[in-house]
Parts: structure tokens; sequence; C-alpha cells
């Protein structure tokens, strides 16, 4: 029998196919050549504030080439939605707020503009950033492909009403001390058996960003600002590491760091008697406690022993790159230069309380206005020389992931002993490691 | 006619699927190009650590989920059956968590657990017992998901069971009870293999079901505690997803697609050749 | 005696199960409208009624548009899913042509693919056809449903020939006949289709996770599901309860009103496996 049906689905087979063509020209159109730059900053609202104000200020400068700005198109995890842009090749020019643990990743693929290419880049890097930090943002290759530009060095909040209460009057400067302090701070209110305020609230969800926020500060602070890695060799199997994973392990084990997963913020609710976190929390902390925020401190975050020489912690940065995709490389440069300026990391300041990686931070009178009305904001301009990011390599969220699920089983749920997840960290990595050094030398033949 | 049915088909299922041939033979990273790597992906698979421990997860997730969402919904269905009063409202108070979105459930059930301020620990202590780490014990969180599953799920299969039972004709139960059998002895003699065909359907919807577990594990414990609520579809979107290993993900999702058929295979040869 | 005990105790456990169905949400719903200090306690009733949850996540996440890309996209699907599904089953049932089994057989071997095997290279193909963030991502790949048309087949099939062969007579082309004479005899099919396909659309979260990152692009569950599991929520509980209100209530209306047709249709969903 013949198709019966062919003569009236013909309609149907052209709408269809009309439809999908229509989607496919709509979706597929070139991308937009026409003289201008695209600018993509993080979502929060401050940040979204502070690029509007940068790029309005550009514009009115007729001469230059126009920027257009927007937020990341993001709702989760802004890496991924970068990592579709490069394969869909819809990379704005200019991102900010890129976290270097990728950048390794983006370089390998191509993505990401080597910004040593620029004359001036040298001299720009060298005035601006700090000689202690300028080796964390080259890239094995020697190059540079981030213009470093903020952080959020990680200190140690307190709850300062808390503590008055309990009568502690010194800071925990060693493990040793934050231990002591604990059967002061931590009550058990109804008598259950259980505290009903804690020490500290590290997120136990085994995500592997979460550790940058525990275990690898504090791995940070033990080894006086060491990552992972020194001269391409993972340096886990040390004493600090297990330093580190062993006081953990006790608080967990005593009850002092919860082992719940919170929806609420217990910090605010006079629950957690420290918290790690960078320079924005305080803001946070202003808008919920108006009344009383005054209490809320910070000092270093603890170590082992108490040591000589400041105490290091992780940097959180934030940089700037150029997309390979820029039609005007030279142009973009300008603006990332234009970001970066003495106003504009005045303005990043102010809007948004995030700390511009450069080295006359305290020293210039441009930023002192600001120090003196935030004497915090102080604490964490002094800790910012010594912060560390962290190492390069392509597999940074695996070998963060292997760090998370060995912590999780040694410290959280003291399920594994110590010198075995350090054993297991150290294997485990160093395999990845020697795996990214084949390839690389793959790539070169 | 089928045209649009075979353009949808060739372009969202046959395409893909040979992508994911393809895929499993290579390393890809979506940036970098494509890197044959042969079977290694398949080899990596065995001895990977990770892959067990979410294959025995997902199945101690089933072990638990389908007896306890087979008999519950059996026993209220069999008393549904009966003469009740407000059936209807009973039915329809079982079926609305089935009809809610499980964004919903898991986020009303990660605050009814919570050890610390939950409503369930609460409730626990207020009776003067002892309180369960719900979601952070590594021997309870599988079970407790287990138990959220079943909560959302079994107002569904309450109804199917119950159109199963309203098909048995009355006269078998009567002739049954003229012979002098009792109420239980009917239940097991005439009401269980009566139901047979339509227990085989529940049983192989909760497996298939069971096998996508992913939402819940992904909001209320993130695969932890000590990777014990790892289902097999949370280690493939983080493969895939966190770590951009598409290859190997792709590998697993072949493995996992293989695995499903092979029990779905067994329980229907099991539990037909138990009716003849 | 006995039988009154036996059904004293039916009640006993229909009332409990009733209880442990309903109680979480109707916890859920009163604690969006307490002060957040309250929500953690045991009592169930706030002390003070307040709005202030619902302020602040309608503040914060465009609940507004989110809503309305969920009622788009699931009604362009759900018509999508009955006009294309219901043609094909059409064709699979009462005609026949070269290939007809072949197309059967793949339309059951779909069914029983797993979406993990199919999810990254969908992903990449939405990459690669610059879907993402579009609403061409969250509606092309299920405009037609294998299951649809399953349905629909079995339903056509009951379906007298005597009354297609006379409208075929009469000078009636396939279309026509399909949407004049079948569609109006099949309402339960198609009440079926529709509301399952409107609710698994409605629900979906994986998906929209995958392939839409932009905020105003997104569809109410996953927004939800970013906005409790992500950090915009800023730990409010009573926020986040909220958030999980605003995404089910919808669905809750629309189940109270057309209960019926959704008991039955997703029993008979139940028995595809």
């Amino acid at each position: 029998m013949p198709h019966p049906d062919s003569r009236s689905a013909l309609p149907l087979i052209r709408w269809i196919s009309l439809l999908a063509g229509l989607g496919l020209v709509l979706s597929c159109r070139p991308p937009d050549r026409a003289y201008q730059l695209t600018y993509w900053c993080a979502t929060n609202p401050f940040e979204v504030e502070f690029a509007r104000q940068i790029v309005d200020e550009w514009n009115a400068d007729t001469t230059r080439i126009p920027v257009i700005f927007q937020p990341v198109p993001g709702g989760q995890s802004s890496e991924e939605v970068i990592i579709a842009a490069i394969v869909g090749k819809t990379t704005p020019d200019i991102y900010s707020n890129i976290w270097p643990g990728v950048i390794e990743q983006y370089r390998d693929a191509g993505a990401v503009l080597d910004l040593s290419q620029f004359a001036d880049f040298d001299s720009v890097l060298t005035s601006r950033v700090p000689a202690s930090l300028r080796d964390g943002f080259r890239s094995p290759d020697g190059g540079y492909y981030q213009m470093p530009w903020k952080a959020n060095p990680l200190m140690l909040y307190y709850n300062g009403k808390l503590l008055a209460e309990a009568g502690v009057d010194t800071l925990p400067v060693t493990y040793a001390d934050f231990i002591a302090l604990a059967p002061r701070l931590v009550q058990d209110f109804n008598g259950d058996g259980h505290f009903d305020t804690w020490m500290l609230d590290p997120n136990i969800l085994p995500k592997w960003w979460e550790r940058f926020f525990d275990f690898y500060t504090f791995l940070i602070a033990a080894t006086d600002g060491e990552t992972l890695m020194q001269d391409g060799v993972v340096n886990l199997d040390r004493p600090e590491t297990r330093q580190v994973l062993n006081f953990f392990r006790e608080n967990y084990a005593a009850g002092y760091f919860p082992r719940s997963l919170f929806q609420e913020e217990i910090f605010l609710l006079d629950k957690l008697a420290f918290k790690v976190s960078g320079p924005w929390l305080m803001r946070h902390l202003q808008r919920y406690r108006p009344d009383d925020y005054q209490h809320y401190g910070v000092t270093n975050l603890p170590r082992p022993t108490a040591g000589e020489g400041p105490v290091h912690s992780y940097g959180d940065p934030k940089n700037i790159v150029i997309f390979s995709t820029t039609p005007y490389p030279a142009e973009a440069w300008e603006f990332v230069k234009f970001m970066t300026s003495k106003a504009n990391d005045r303005r990043l300041l102010d809007i948004t309380d995030q700390l511009p990686v450069r080295k006359d931070l305290q020293s210039d009178p441009a930023f002192s206005s600001y120090f003196a009305e935030r004497p915090i904001m102080r604490q964490f301009a002094d800790q910012l020389p010594y912060t560390s990011g962290t190492d390069h390599s392509i597999y940074l969220q695996e070998i963060f992931d292997i760090l998370s699920q060995e912590y999780d089983a040694a410290s959280v749920y003291a399920a594994r002993p110590v010198d075995e997840a350090v054993a297991n960290m150290q294997r485990r990595i160093s395999k990845l490691v020697a795996r990214e050094h084949i390839r690389s030398a793959e790539a070169q033949d | 006619m089928v045209a649009p049915y075979l353009v949808h088909f060739l372009v969202i299922t046959a395409f893909p699927i040979i992508f994911s041939m393809v895929l499993t033979l290579h390393r890809w990273n979506l940036l970098s190009p494509m890197q044959w790597i042969g079977a290694t992906n398949f080899s990596t698979v065995f001895s990977d650590p990770l892959f067990w421990k979410s294959l025995w997860n997902t199945f101690r997730f089933l072990g638990i989920h389908i007896p306890l969402q087979v008999g519950s919904a059996l026993i209220l269905a069999v008393i549904l059956n009966q003469k009740i009063q407000a059936r209807g409202f009973f039915r329809a108070a079982f079926f609305l968590p089935v009809v809610v979105s499980g964004v919903v459930v898991t986020i009303l059930w990660k605050q009814l657990y919570s050890t610390d301020t939950g409503l369930l620990n609460s409730l626990l202590m207020s009776v003067g017992l002892e309180r369960v780490e719900w979601l952070t014990s590594p021997a309870i969180a599988m079970p407790a998901i287990a138990i959220m599953a079943t909560w959302k799920n079994v107002g569904l299969y309450v109804i199917l069971l119950l159109s199963g039972l309203q098909t048995i004709p009355k006269q078998v139960y009567e002739a049954a009870t003229l012979d002098g059998a009792g109420k239980i002895s009917q239940f097991f003699n005439i009401t269980i293999p009566m139901l047979n065909p339509i227990l085989l359907s529940v049983i192989i919807l909760s497996t298939i079901n069971g096998f996508s577990l992913f939402i819940e594990p992904y909001v209320m414990t993130g695969g932890g505690p000590l990777n014990s609520t790892l289902s097999m579809n949370l280690y493939i979107y983080n493969q895939g997803f966190a770590f951009y290993k598409m290859g190997y993900a792709a590998t697993l999702g072949f493995v996992l697609a293989g695995i499903v058929f092979a029990v779905v295979l067994l329980e229907r040869r099991y539990i037909e050749s138990d009716t003849t | 005696m006995i039988r009154a005990i036996l059904k004293g105790l039916f009640y006993l456990v229909l009332a409990g199960a009733a209880a442990t169905f309903l109680y979480p949400f109707i916890w859920m719903v009163l604690g969006t409208l307490k002060p957040e200090v309250e929500i953690a306690g045991l009592k169930l009733w706030p002390s003070t009624f307040t709005l202030e949850s619902y302020r602040a996540v309608f503040s914060k996440i465009p609940v507004g548009r989110a809503f309305f890309n969920s009622m788009l996209v699931s009604t362009l699907v759900t018509a999508s899913v009955l006009l294309l599904s219901s043609i094909t089953g059409y064709a699979l049932s009462r005609l026949t042509f070269k290939g007809r089994d072949i197309i059967f057989g793949l339309l059951l071997f779909t069914m029983m693919l797993p979406f993990q095997i199919t999810l990254i290279p969908m992903y990449v193909l939405m990459v690669k056809f610059h879907w993402i963030d579009t609403y061409q991502a969250l509606i092309v790949p299920a405009m037609v449903s294998a299951f649809a048309i399953l349905i629909f087949r079995q339903s056509f099939k009951t379906i007298p020939g005597d009354l297609i062969d006379s409208a075929r007579l009469d000078g009636c082309g396939e279309l026509e006949i399909l949407f004049r004479i079948i569609w109006p005899l099949s309402k339960p099919a198609l009440i079926t289709v529709g509301i399952l396909t409107f609710v698994n659309t409605w629900n979906d979260v994986l998906w929209p996770i995958i392939v839409i990152r932009d905020q105003s692009m997104m569809t109410m569950p996953q927004m939800v599901a970013l906005y409790a599991v992500g950090g915009q929520a800023e730990a409010q509980v009573g926020n986040i309860l909220a958030a999980a209100t605003l995404l089910a209530v919808p669905i809750i209306i629309a189940y109270l009103i057309f209960q019926k047709y959704f008991i039955e249709s997703m029993a008979t969903s139940g028995l595809k496996g």
C-alpha cells in the first residue's frame, strides 16, 4: 500500500522543519562583531553595581571602544557557564571573577589570552601586585593568563558576645588554645546530651570547593603559606597535614563542631563562637544584626603551634581574563587596566568590601579613609600579603575532590586513620599530577 | 505521519546514543580535542572503588525502598478495598506527595531530618527517645532517603494495587469462604496470586524509578556522609558535570543501563516463574 | 466484635497514614507564615502571622518570571506531545505502511533506554545548537514522547474501523479523521497524556539544571532548588520553605480541581513497566 498519509502530512513536516530551521537561525546567528567589547561580571548585586559604575564611566568617553556588560548568566556555578560558553564559542571578551584554579583548563583549551604579550603588562603587574604573590599567578608555561584583581582572605571571625558571656578574654592562637576554650563556649541548653552551641561549623557536605574554607585554609596556615605542591611535586605527606586532620577530627569527635546540616546561618543566631570567612561577611552581619554587630571581631586562624611570623591563609583570589575569541585584544587590555586603576580599586572597596590585590593598599592615601572608617577591614588588608592561592593543574577540581573525600573520612567521621588518609591523598594526587605531566609531554611532541 | 516522531527520534535519541558510544572510547573534557583511549574507560569502571560504592548504595536503596514501598502500598490498598467511609479523601491524601515536585519534598524533608533543629528529632526527644542523625550518619542516611522516597511515591502504588484488587471477582472469595478458607489464607492463596501481574508492574516500576535516584541525594546530602548516599546517577552527574570527564560519564551511563536491564529481566523471570 | 475491632484498626491505620502524608505539608505552609525563630519549634500554629518570608523570596528571585517560564514550557510541551504523539499513534494503529513494525520496535526500545545514556550527548547537542539558555533546549527534546504514542496507539485501536473507513469515503484527509473523529472519541487518553506530560514537565529539574544558567530563563523547580541549596536564601529557613510552597501550590491546586483525572492518569502511567 502506498503511503496514504504522505499528502496530508506534508504541511506538518514543513511546519516542523520551518520551526526547527527558525530555531537554528535565531540561535546560530553569527556572533555580533560590532566595534564593542562584552564584559561579564559576577552575579552578586554589589559586583553588578561596581560593573555598572565603571562601564558607565568608561563609555562616557566616546573616543573609547564601547563596552556592554552583563552578570555572568549563571545561577549556580559560573565555571560551568564559562565552559559551556567556550565550547559554544560564545565567550565574552572580558570576564572578571574567574577562580584561578580553572585557568589551566582554559589555557589548555586555548581559550584565554596570555596577557604578557602586551608590552606594558610587566610594569603594570610589578607596580600593582606584591612580589610575594606574583608567582602564584604565573602559569607553568611562563605566561600570565589572568590579571590579578581581588581577594577575600579567610580569617577567623568570633562572636564577642558569646566569648564575653563565657568570660573568655584571650583569643586562641594554637590548636591547643582553641580546644581548651571549647568546653567553656559550647553549651547543652536542653540537657539532651548534645551541644546546642558550637565552636565552628565547617560545611560537612563532601563538595570539593567547601574544603577551601576548612581543611585547605588551615593547611596553608599550618605550613606558613605552602600549597599542595612544591616544584610540581605533591607535598602532603608531612606532619602539618596530620595535625590539621587531627585537629578537625578531635573537634568533631568531641562534638565541638556540629556534624549537622543547617539551612539557617547559626553564626547570626549566637549558636556559634567562631566562623571562617572573608571580609564580605561583615556586611552581612551588619545587615542582620544592625544593633549589636560591633561585638563580632576577626583574628588569625589557629596554628598547630604558636610559631614565628605572620599567620597565612587562603586568599580566595578572583581575577580577570581576556578570552581569545576577542577581535580587539588591545582595546580589551586597555579596559582591564582601567578596571584595575587606583580609583576603581577604591570603588571596589567601597561597593563590595573585597580587597584589590595591590601592594599599596595600606600606604596609599587613596585608600586610607576607607580603612579609617572600617578598622576591621584593615585586619584583612594585613592578611592579604600572607595569602596563598591554589596550585596550577588542569585536574584541580579532582584534586580537591580527593582532599574532600579523605578529610571527610579521617576528620569528620573518624572512619579512617589520619595516617592512612594522608597516604591516600599523597598517592592519589601524585597519580593525577603524573598523568598531567605525561599529557603535557605528549602535547609538546 | 510518523515523520515528526522519526525526526525527533533521529536527533534526540539515535544521535545521542551513537555519540555516547563514541564517547565511551575517548577521553574528553569538552574543551580540548577528544582523545582516543580504546576500552580504557571500561576497565577503569571496574577498578573504580567509587563506582562499586555507588552501585552498592543504589542496590542498598532499592533493597530498602522496594519492600517498604510495595509492602505499605499493599497494606493500604487492601484496607482501602474494604467498605471504608471517606475512601476518596484517603486516596487523595495518599496521592498528594506523588504530584508534588521532588524539589519540594527534598527541601521539606531536609528540614524534618535536621539533626539539631529538625521536627523529627524534636518529636523523638519530646517523648524521651534518643535523637537520630538522619542525614549525617553513614549507616542511616540512605535508609532515611529511602523512607522519604517511599513517602513520596507510595500513593501511586496504592492506586495501582487498588485498581488491581478491584478486578478480582467477588465470587472467588465467596467460593473460598464456602470451602472454609480464613481471611488470611484467602489473602495469600487468592489475593496475592491474582495480583501477580500488577505486582510485577509495581516492582519493575519501582526498580526503574529507584535506579534513577538523583535529586534527593543531590539536594540533601551531596552524596555524603562518607559517600553512603552517592547513587549511580549522582556519580555520573559528578563525573560529567563537575569534573567534565565526558567519556567516563558516558561509559558509566552504559554500564548502568546494562545493570538496570539485567535486573528488570531477572525480576520478570523470577516473578513470572513464581506464578506458574 | 472482632469485625468491629478490625474495622477500628483499619481506620487507625488509614488516619495515621493520612496524617503522615498531610502533616508535613501543613507544617511547611504554616512554617512560611511564622517568624523565623519559631520554625524549628514543635508548635504548629504561628504566634503571629507574617508574610515576611514571601516578601523576601519575591525580592530575591524572579518568581513571576520562573512561573511564566514553567507555564510556557509545560504548556507548549503538552500541546506538542498531544499533537505529534497522537499523529504517530494514529499512524501506528490505523495505517499500514512499510517499516511500521520497525518503528514500533524503535518506540519500545526508546522507552527502555535510561536517560543517563543520552544525557551528556544531549547536553553537547544543545551546546552545539547554541540552545543553552533558550526555550528550545527545554521544549524541543520533549516534543514527542514514546510513552504517549504508545497510549494513543492503544486507545485508537479500540475505535471501530467502520467510522474511519466511512470518513475516508467522504473524502476526509488522514489528519482530518484524526482530529474530527478520533480525538473526540479518545478523551480519556488525551486527558491522561495531557496531565502526565504537564506534571512531569512542570516538575522536571535535572534537565533544566543542565541546560539553563540564565536566571531569567529558569523554571520554577530549578530556581527553587538553586535558591534553597545556593546562597541566595541567606540561610533563612522561612524563605526556603516559602519558595518551596510557591513551587508546590500551583500543582496542588490543579490536583484538587482535577483530582479524579490526576489519579486515573497517573495510575495508567504506572502500568507501562
